[in-house]
């Protein structure tokens, strides 16, 4: 008998183990009583929901013809075309994030150390960043026009194949350090006796990997994995610029055209599908996420060893880790900066610059801030005590993570024009803060509550022992412990809330002007070197954040 | 909580772009780059300062019907004569003096004068000159939809404001079932990759990764402006009689309902149909003039000698939602 079948026949049974205890458990929760927190929850969770009622209410209007047409004609494409672009994106972040993880545990080189930070860089580039350098650099006129045939002619793209490809290959540049984070975690954390046994057996590097390693990080790969595709489903960026036709560009465009009322008919039909799809890979993640604890409580083991290497594995691993960083993170860098050079020197950084870093910095702060403050009560109301209740409300806050921009924003105006009959600027840039806030307030509850569950509710209980009361508790017991918990939450969301592009450029509120905005229209005009400048701060702005999460893992 | 004191101020203080010398806002479909010398000019002489506020003329429509009374704008100009005419359908623009629509035809302006058009692009098509003996039997823009041309076609996304208009016109003129059956051929024929820009188009057939593009005319003069050797050329399509013309869109300009300040925008009015004004504005971006009596490019194909399709620019925006239905039902991109 394979000792590999048998352990993988082991842990499926300790995983459906967990989940029936799981589904079991969802029993002996109770209706919580009515408590500040619970009721904050629920109506936060409420007005979250509002954009997505209202679209959905929205899409009544489309009549039984016209979604047999819809169905017909239009989505299946659009369906294809996300699918077959969430699956190479899958397979290649999978390739370049689990061999990245790979070598950086296993292998003792120089420079190692740097690689890991240089690594997640790519998260700081937002994709249509990506796409709008490439696009340049194999454009016949671009540094690498002259490469060969091959590669200009995938991304100076002419057919529906090459633009797939082409946006498949920048999206997984932009993504894959979400998959080479967490399978290094989990490669770090996994039993060093397997291997040491394996190592015995004889087995070679590879086939440790493979036999061994492998299976054990499969639930972090899907994890990762999971996180990768709700990403590609929900990208504007990228698919904008290469013009390649997926859902979330399609709802743009459909809400984009001229309008005599507020009915979004198709958008709305064409978000519904899309909420359909990516809630079939919410209910997966988390599928995969109760899978993921039943290693993560292993022993405590001694550090990997890191192999030597000879000079020619060496060149090897610096050879494919080079051509990672190269076209990640080198290659764009480089070019953001040459032409950023080229734009002081002929004074584009000009007071209109500072002002759209300006307007862009305070609207992510603004986001930022409400964010980690509306997320508390949630976070708190289900580490409390919880409760269906407080499920329901996490689950319910979470809807950022499945609504793309363009779907969020329609769903914002929506709500708002029930209350507003003229939009002023004050309602125009109140719907884009919330609707910032709504996409990305799943980051915020996530952070907070996993800095909640450090504490023990012991702590808490000692509080009110002595006398605190149930604010005062928050204040002088839970704030103190949670603070970094919440920096991490806040700086997760300002990251994203700055790189934003589809809802700022709905709402495109005159004088409101901003990075991510500048950068989108000069790629439009193909004048992006004017817009470079702005991409680069954006970088600059995401590290020091990006450095605070890296040092908050450790 | 402090904070958000001040973060209403500020907001408040963005908001109200208050100023004293004489000054216009004005929505923008059309590209910063092609009116700013005219704008500049216009300021020159009247000392009329105009703020652009750029953006696809179809968002700005949506914006001003959300903002009502509340928008910024004191005027606003499109690109395609479809947003121009639903912003007048849904009650955005004030009707302007007649007198400053004398010199143009009644097919370039609005029945109850709340838009008029500035200058006119056409419908062509653009070719490589090495594949004309190939494609010598597209001599109309249905053509485009014959078996022969699988893969050699290259065509924007529909929501192109001066593609969905040019559809509106050939379902005008052709009928519906002709023009869905066209547009079924042609998503066929462009493999289900749409081009984000016409310019894009124009530059892949002057490198001959496609044979022949649906385009403006004006991309194709952009590109020969820049690179004068590049293998390609225009070719008007539906021409000969009997056949309907090329199609015909507009780039116009309305005055906002609840401007303050008509009589300033119509200022700006009169000079952009004066000759000079014409002339300024049309060839910025080798476009023809709306007034005959004003002269376009010399590089273009004279318009005398062009037959273009009788329809009139407010059928554009009339008709604009069932050409939406239309393409929904072809299933372009």
């Amino acid at each position: 008998m394979n000792n590999n079948q048998s352990a993988q026949s082991n842990s499926i049974k300790l995983i459906l183990n967990k989940f029936r205890n799981k589904i079991l458990d969802l029993g002996k929760y109770t209706w919580s009583r009515i408590t500040a927190a619970s009721l904050l929850s629920v109506f936060i969770t409420l007005i979250i929901l509002l954009p997505l009622i209202a679209i959905l209410f929205n899409s009544g209007s489309v009549t039984a013809s016209k979604w047999s047409d819809l169905l017909s004609n239009s989505i299946p494409g659009l369906l294809a075309n996300t699918l077959k672009l969430a699956i190479i994106v899958a397979f290649l972040t999978s390739i370049i994030g689990v061999s990245a993880a790979w070598l950086v545990t296993r292998y003792r080189f120089i420079g190692s150390k740097v690689v890991v930070w240089l690594l997640i860089l790519p998260l700081a580039i937002p994709t249509y960043v990506y796409a709008d350098i490439y696009t340049r650099l194999f454009s016949y006129d671009g540094w690498l026009g002259s490469i060969g045939i091959f590669w200009n002619s995938i991304f100076v793209s002419s057919s529906e194949f090459s633009t797939l490809i082409a946006t498949s290959i920048v999206l997984s540049l932009a993504s894959f350090p979400y998959v080479f984070l967490l399978v290094r975690t989990s490669l770090n954390k996994s039993t060093k006796s397997l291997e040491d046994v394996a190592r015995l057996h004889g087995l070679s590097s590879f086939q440790r990997f493979w036999r061994v390693n492998f299976p054990l990080l499969r639930p972090a790969l899907a994890a990762s994995l999971a996180i990768v595709i709700l990403h590609t489903i929900s990208d504007f960026g990228a698919v904008s610029v290469m013009q390649f036709p997926t859902f979330t560009w399609e709802i743009y465009i459909k809400s984009s055209h001229a309008k005599a009322d507020n009915d979004y008919g198709p958008a709305a039909a064409l978000s519904i599908v899309l909420i359909v799809l990516a809630f079939t890979f919410l209910i997966l993640e988390r599928f995969f996420r109760s899978r993921q604890r039943y290693y993560a409580d292993d022993i405590k083991n001694g550090e990997h060893l890191k192999k030597k290497l000879s000079k020619l594995q060496l060149f090897s691993v610096w050879f494919w880790i080079g051509l990672i960083l190269v076209f990640s993170v080198g290659l764009p860098l480089f070019w953001l900066l040459v032409k950023s050079w080229a734009s002081i020197q002929q004074n584009y950084i000009n007071s209109e610059f500072w002002q759209y870093t300006f307007n862009s910095f305070w609207i992510a702060f603004v986001v930022a801030s409400i964010a980690i403050m509306t997320a508390l009560p949630i976070a708190l109301f289900n580490y409390r005590r919880q409760s269906r209740l407080s499920q329901l409300c996490i689950h319910g806050s979470n809807v950022g993570f499945i609504l793309p921009g363009p779907v969020v924003i329609i769903g914002t105006l929506l709500v708002f024009a029930l209350f507003v009959s003229e939009f002023g600027s004050l309602a125009f840039v109140a719907a884009w803060i919330a609707a910032v806030i709504i996409r990305y307030m799943p980051f915020a509850v996530q952070a907070e509550e996993s800095a909640l569950q450090q504490i023990t509710p012991s702590i808490e209980q000692a509080g009110r022992l002595l006398g605190l009361n149930a604010w005062q508790n928050l204040k002088r017991v839970l704030f103190p412990i949670m603070r970094q918990g919440l920096a991490g939450a806040w700086v997760l969301v300002f990251i994203d809330a700055l790189k934003e592009l589809p809802i700022a450029l709905i709402i495109n509120e005159p004088g409101m002007m901003t990075l991510p905005i500048k950068i989108w229209l000069e790629a439009d005009d193909e004048t992006l070197e004017l817009a470079a400048p702005a991409a680069l701060m954006l970088v600059f702005v995401t590290l020091p954040a990006l450095w605070l999460i890296m040092r908050d893992k450790k | 909580m402090k904070y958000f004191k001040y973060l209403i101020l500020l907001i408040v203080l963005i908001g109200s772009g208050v100023s004293a010398a004489e000054s216009l806002v004005i929505y923008s479909g059309r590209h910063a780059k092609f009116l700013k010398p005219v704008m500049a000019e216009f300021e020159k002489q009247t000392g009329i300062k105009v703020t652009l506020h750029n953006a696809k003329a179809s968002a700005l429509i949506n914006r001003m019907r959300l903002e009502k009374s509340k928008t910024k704008a004191d005027a606003f100009i499109s690109n395609d004569a479809g947003s121009l005419q639903i912003g007048s359908d849904i009650g955005l623009f004030q009707a302007m003096d007649k007198g400053l629509l004398t010199k143009i035809e009644k097919n370039y302006k609005a029945k109850d004068n709340t838009w008029v058009g500035l200058s006119a692009r056409a419908r062509v098509l653009v070719v490589n000159k090495a594949s004309l003996k190939e494609l010598d039997f597209v001599k109309s823009v249905f053509d485009l939809a014959d078996k022969r041309l699988k893969g050699k076609l290259a065509i924007t996304h529909s929501a192109n404001g001066s593609f969905l208009s040019g559809i509106t016109v050939y379902v005008k003129v052709a009928g519906k079932e002709k023009t869905l059956k066209f547009m079924k051929g042609i998503k066929i024929n462009s493999e289900g990759k749409v081009f984000r820009k016409h310019s894009k188009i124009v530059k892949a057939v002057a490198a001959g990764k496609k044979s022949i593009g649906l385009v403006n005319h004006y991309y194709i003069y952009r590109h020969l402006a820049k690179n004068p050797n590049a293998p390609i050329q225009i070719l008007l399509p539906d021409q000969a009689n009997g056949q309907m013309g090329v199609a015909w869109n507009i780039t116009g300009i309305a005055i906002s309902k609840h401007t303050k300040k008509k009589e300033t925008v119509e200022k700006l009015i009169k000079f952009l149909v004066s000759k000079k004004g014409q002339s300024l504005f049309a060839n910025q971006n080798r476009e023809y003039p709306i007034r005959v009596d004003v002269k376009a490019s010399p590089e273009i194909p004279a318009r005398d000698k062009m037959n273009v399709a009788d329809v009139p620019m407010s059928l554009l925006g009339k008709d604009h939602s069932k050409t939406l239905n239309l393409i929904e039902k072809a299933g372009l991109y």
